[in-house]
């Protein structure tokens, strides 16, 4: 996968496009927002996100597969709390029997599972959504736009730019972590890891002095500038925000 | 006219290890000057010092001006190309890091467009600029490290290693494209065939001193000198 790629063309001909990407962050993050605030144990109301996520993914023209992928990145998260609402043993007055099984967990750590999955979830797929359909270019220049912290968009630009390069990295260590201890036993590769992190960071630390040097050579004073213009608001734009609004109020309210 | 007169030039690193003691040196226009010597020699801390990046104690003029005196006007002159291209190409798209210097520079936006579009032109890479730099090859981002300097029209280009990690056939297209560069060029580099071919003149670095300098024929000849500081004499020299 690649920082610039989109999941496929067909995004580039796709309703959502049709929004101006500011009003599509903006959206996103109301939409983030909301449902990250809603109690999971009204779960009708996550129900109704889910469907109006789908709506928009519709009008994104976004493949399932590309989407899954990204949904992958939620599993740490609901691994670990899947591994505590196993582990722990739950006390008398909140246990409850785990359907299908004869399992007995914890009742709040269950309902704090089921938090993390659905929340996760509608969160990385809206996440997702802008990213399939513009530029990244194009988004980071959204994010100025909405005046977001100068700081937080670098740090967003840069790790676009640079996640892959440490992933090249870290890959080039494994292979010769492996090429020194072919047969090594999974204990120990795994306990080498924890090492080839910290080297891993110092790498990416003395990059970071390099491309700030690199900068600085170009002029730079503290402003990322793009060259990406920005357009005028439209009548569509006004439509999105207006129906994701009253549509959030909607199912938050009811 | 001297494009770079540097006189007297100490710095010391953070952790005390000394990069430069004492360097004294003087680049005439339009000139190709080769820099050599091992590593640890103080060549990058030289040439990070010819834009105002680090600043040690001596004195470092461009065109006769001290680059102290005007950062922002001495880095529209002198453009540093770093050795990885990792490491210079640091925005999301080509079009975007080959215009970061212009926009920095405050220029406006159909001048930078022009200017973008004219650099990658230059140097090959047309149709490029929508590319991650990632996606590059290697002999791909270092062209396009060149574009991003070419583009601020700056009078002198300054190599740290330019020809690092390229095969024979990247190697020798890129060695034409810095002879065809129009500027005064100075280049930091192990690749002595490289200075042979492009360079009229020659220092050499070790230990932070500056030990020799002279016209590249006589330098690449002295195999006694070149042994000394730890370089190989070119195969057919």
């Amino acid at each position: 996968m690649s920082p610039c790629d989109h999941p496929e063309q067909a995004t580039r001909r796709a309703l959502a496009r049709r929004v101006d990407p500011r009003v599509a962050v903006v959206c996103v993050l109301a939409f983030v927002t909301v449902q990250a605030a809603t109690p999971i144990e009204e779960w009708p109301r996550f129900v109704a996100y889910a469907g109006l996520l789908l709506i928009a993914v519709i009008a994104s023209r976004v493949s399932l597969v590309w989407l899954l992928k990204r949904l992958a990145l939620a599993l740490p998260f609901v691994i670990a709390v899947a591994m505590s609402t196993l582990l722990v043993r739950p006390s008398a007055d909140s246990a409850v029997r785990l359907p299908g099984t004869d399992l007995m967990v914890s009742g709040p750590l269950l309902i704090l599972l089921a938090s993390v999955a659905a929340k996760a979830t509608l969160s990385i797929v809206a996440l997702s959504l802008p990213v399939a359909l513009w530029d990244f270019p194009v988004l980071v220049r959204a994010l100025q736009a909405l005046r977001i912290p100068r700081l937080f968009v670098m740090l967003i630009a840069f790790m676009w730019r640079y996640v892959y390069v440490l992933g090249d990295e870290a890959r080039r260590m494994v292979q010769a972590r492996d090429a020194r201890s072919p047969r090594g036993r999974l204990v120990r590769r795994v306990l080498v890891v924890g090492s080839m992190a910290g080297s891993l960071f110092v790498r990416g630390y003395e990059r970071a002095e390099r491309v700030g040097q690199a900068m600085v050579a170009r002029g730079y004073d503290g402003r990322l500038r793009l060259l990406v213009p920005l357009r005028r608001f439209r009548a569509a734009d006004a439509a999105a925000v207006l129906v994701v609004a009253g549509a959030l109020c909607a199912m938050r309210l009811a | 006219m001297n494009a770079i007169e540097v006189t007297n030039l100490h710095y010391t690193y953070p952790d005390g290890t000394h990069g430069l003691r004492g360097v004294s040196l003087c680049v005439p226009e339009g000139a190709c000057l080769g820099m050599v010597g091992p590593n640890g020699a103080g060549k990058s801390t030289l040439l990070l010092h010819l834009n105002g990046i680090l600043n040690g104690h001596g004195s470092v003029r461009v065109f006769g001006k001290p680059v102290r005196e005007d950062l922002q006007a001495a880095r529209q002159i002198v453009g540093l190309v770093f050795q990885n291209p990792d490491d210079q190409l640091f925005m999301p798209t080509v079009f975007d890091d080959v215009a970061f210097g212009p926009l920095n520079l405050g220029w406006p936006e159909e001048r930078v467009r022009e200017a973008v579009t004219r650099a990658l032109e230059s140097v090959g890479l047309t149709g490029h600029g929508d590319r991650s730099p990632h996606h590059l090859s290697l002999g791909e981002q270092k062209r396009a490290s060149i574009a991003t300097v070419l583009v601020m029209d700056c009078r002198i280009v300054v190599f740290d290693e330019p020809t690092t990690g390229l095969d024979p056939r990247g190697r020798w297209e890129f060695i034409d494209l810095i002879r065809d560069l129009p500027a005064t060029k100075i280049i930091a580099t192990h690749d002595l065939d490289l200075v042979r071919e492009l360079c009229d003149r020659v220092v050499v670095m070790d230990d932070g001193h500056l030990v020799a300098e002279g016209p590249a024929a006589d330098v690449l000849a002295d195999q006694e000198l070149l042994e000394e500081h730890g370089l190989a004499k070119p195969l057919d020299g």
